[in-house]
């Protein structure tokens, strides 16, 4: 028998207060590794979204919100932008590529997207079934799309007005597949994707007035974005939705869609064929330069707003850090907690079992073998509640994984180890070594004769 | 070297609150003469036992064991020879509940720094009388058993020194005679020199005294 056996006998013969320490432990532990790895996953989905795209251009608005909505797919967007905009970015010299995304409709949870071919391959998808979208209402499944919906070629899917599950369907424009994405661990997955020429198809089906895709923002809260004047021009998008609206299909909601640019360019201010719009841009700088002059220039100077996506998420991350800041703050008082019970626990033991120490020494355990005793018994559990409680995250993981699509768009794997689960061992054996230090040290200074001596 | 006598103690005066404990002139205990530290309760037995196995340092006075100057060696040369070579029986047994008793043995090996050693601790358990019981706890034991494990646990290191602290107090006679036997025999059978503390003068006719003690103020007187 070693101090390790005679450990794990001592805390067998306390079943109550070791499996209490262990609990704690390994809830704070667990709370701590499930947002590691929730962050992680989020990180790496953001990292993934907003590779290699430099800038979005979109309509004024909050600059967050445009890259959320464009890039992420998961706001709404702030307006629409002229078409010509588009044309006008990729004549400029600094601009490598820019991809234009319409938006307004969807497909039961998940968005349809009007945009080009260089959408798909920007973000590295590879029809793996079918082929590639070419004319109006066709479209290509994102992975995570065609494995929820069952659809398969030629399947027939109907898009529903707004950016949220319920809106209005539109049953007399239906979407054919034409192709289906391999999945990518991107916003692709999640995406149907067609033309832009059929969100415009869709819309001028519905309203015949409006050459813009829907400004879907407002159709998906039921709320209207006023994006204000103030900036040499006046962009507003003022989508008077009642919530309580039933939607039907004579289209007699109130849509006001008015579209004041001061500016001149004339890219959107009356409704005609030559006067299409486009929810965002997506840029690809040419040069390095272009991060500096290339934003400033269409802030400043246009009707649109450029925002990086680098920094909005950089804001995002800050953002959300205040409340995962927060979460990890209890997650550390729990570890503390255990800490603390821990030590209690050992002083108690310790009282208890004073003679069994006493009698270590007289069989000529050194000092530093009582201590290394007392320590190893709070390793032990510490150890123990650790390994639990990063497996209660994982288990956790793997729950969330299964019965959320979101968390499964995380990319979020109960496999998936991170190197901050090793520094969460370090920080619970480093707890366990301070709420033991006290009882061990105790343990070493006893006077052993004199202990002995009491009886 | 080998050293002639496995005590020798002289001088050695030790207090415990600012009150004289023991005082004892000389001892010399060669190897294999088992004897009696006799005395009343508060005359410096337990404390003479804990001087010799090392686990105090007396404040005056020159004390060896195999040799060794016990005030010289330092903490861990104490371990280290009281690892080696003493095994201490105590009036209250003090096993270690939360393990059987086959671990106890284990434990004692396993504290000394000592290899296991699956046949000798069976070997010393069948001597006891107690290899069909080796996996109970201390607690499903009889006095009597807990005795003899107490005993093997001090034995199971091979030590040349066995000290024993009052082993029979509150022992009808019967008993009294059953554990001076036990310690004995298995003193002999392991080779060790047996030296027991204690106040009962029942036991003067199995050991001889070696050193009766005086409480403090008889000393005085």
């Amino acid at each position: 028998m070693n101090m390790l056996g005679l450990s794990l006998a001592y805390l067998r013969r306390r079943p109550l207060t070791t499996g209490l320490n262990l609990l704690l432990l390994a809830l704070g532990v667990a709370l701590i590794a499930f947002l590691l790895l929730l962050e992680r996953g989020l990180e790496n989905r953001l990292s993934r979204d907003v590779a290699g795209i430099d800038m979005v251009v979109g309509a004024k608005g909050s600059p967050l919100q445009l890259v959320l909505s464009a890039v992420m797919q998961v706001d709404v967007p702030t307006g629409n932008v002229p078409l010509a905009a588009v044309e006008e970015l990729r004549r400029n010299p600094l601009v490598r590529q820019a991809i234009p995304v319409a938006m307004g409709d969807s497909f039961g949870t998940y968005r349809i997207l009007g945009t080009e071919p260089a959408y798909i391959a920007h973000y590295g998808g590879q029809v793996v079934t079918g082929r590639m979208f070419e004319g109006p209402m066709e479209a290509v499944l994102g992975a995570e799309v065609a494995a929820s919906s069952g659809l398969g070629l030629d399947g027939a899917l109907v898009g529903s007005h707004g950016l949220t599950a319920g809106g209005e369907a539109h049953a007399d424009m239906p979407y054919r597949v034409v192709g289906i994405l391999a999945r990518t661990g991107t916003v692709l997955d999640r995406l149907v994707l067609t033309p832009v020429s059929s969100v415009w198809a869709v819309h001028d089906h519905h309203h015949p007035e409006d050459k813009a895709p829907p400004t879907t923002g407002d159709h998906a809260d039921g709320k209207a974005h006023e994006h204000g004047a103030g900036e040499g021009h006046d962009h507003e998008h003022a989508h008077h939705h009642d919530p309580d609206h039933q939607h039907d299909h004579d289209h007699d909601h109130d849509h006001d869609h008015k579209h004041d640019h001061d500016d001149g360019d004339g890219a959107a201010g009356q409704a005609s064929s030559d006067d299409r719009e486009v929810t965002a841009i997506l840029v690809r700088y040419a040069t390095p330069l272009a991060a500096a002059r290339l934003p400033r220039e269409i802030n400043s100077q246009t009707s649109m707003q450029a925002a990086s996506p680098a920094a909005e998420m950089l804001r995002l991350r800050a953002l959300m850090g205040v409340g995962l800041d927060a979460m990890r703050l209890l997650g550390l008082v729990l570890v503390l907690a255990a800490g603390l019970s821990t030590f209690v626990a050992l002083a108690n033991a310790l009282q208890e079992r004073q003679y069994d120490l006493a009698v270590m020494r007289a069989l000529g355990a050194g000092r530093g073998r009582i201590m290394g005793q007392i320590l190893t018994e709070a390793m032990l559990v510490a150890l123990a509640g650790t390994v639990l409680g990063i497996a209660l995250a994982h288990a956790g993981v793997a729950a969330l994984s299964g019965f959320s699509a979101r968390a499964r768009d995380l990319g979020l794997s109960a496999g998936q180890f991170s190197v901050g689960e090793v520094w969460l061992l370090g920080l619970s054996l480093l707890v366990a070594l301070l709420a033991a230090a006290v009882p061990a040290i105790r343990a070493y200074r006893t006077d052993v004769s004199r202990l002995l001596a009491k009886g | 070297m080998q050293a002639a006598n496995l005590i020798d103690l002289d001088d050695v005066v030790h207090h415990a609150g600012g009150k004289p404990i023991l005082s004892v002139a000389h001892l010399s205990l060669p190897p294999g003469r088992h004897g009696l530290l006799l005395g009343p309760s508060g005359s410096g037995k337990t404390t003479l036992l804990h001087a010799l196995a090392g686990l105090l340092v007396p404040d005056r006075g020159r004390l060896s064991l195999l040799g060794h100057d016990l005030r010289a060696i330092g903490d861990a040369g104490r371990d280290r020879l009281r690892a080696d070579h003493v095994g201490i029986v105590f009036q209250q047994l003090h096993l270690i509940h939360a393990v059987s008793i086959a671990d106890n043995l284990r434990l004692a090996r396993g504290m000394a720094g000592k290899a296991p050693d699956e046949k000798g601790l069976k070997a010393l358990l069948i001597r006891v009388g107690l290899a069909d019981r080796m996996n109970a706890l201390p607690a499903d034991l009889s006095q009597g058993e807990r005795q003899r494990v107490a005993v093997a646990r001090a034995l199971v290191n091979q030590p040349a020194l066995l000290l024993a602290d009052e082993p029979t107090s509150a022992l009808d006679d019967a008993t009294c005679d059953g554990v001076i036997d036990l310690l004995l025999e298995q003193a002999a059978l392991s080779g060790a020199t047996l030296l027991v503390a204690t106040h009962d003068r029942r036991l003067m006719s199995r050991l001889p005294v070696l050193l009766e003690l005086a409480k403090p103020m008889e000393r005085a007187a």
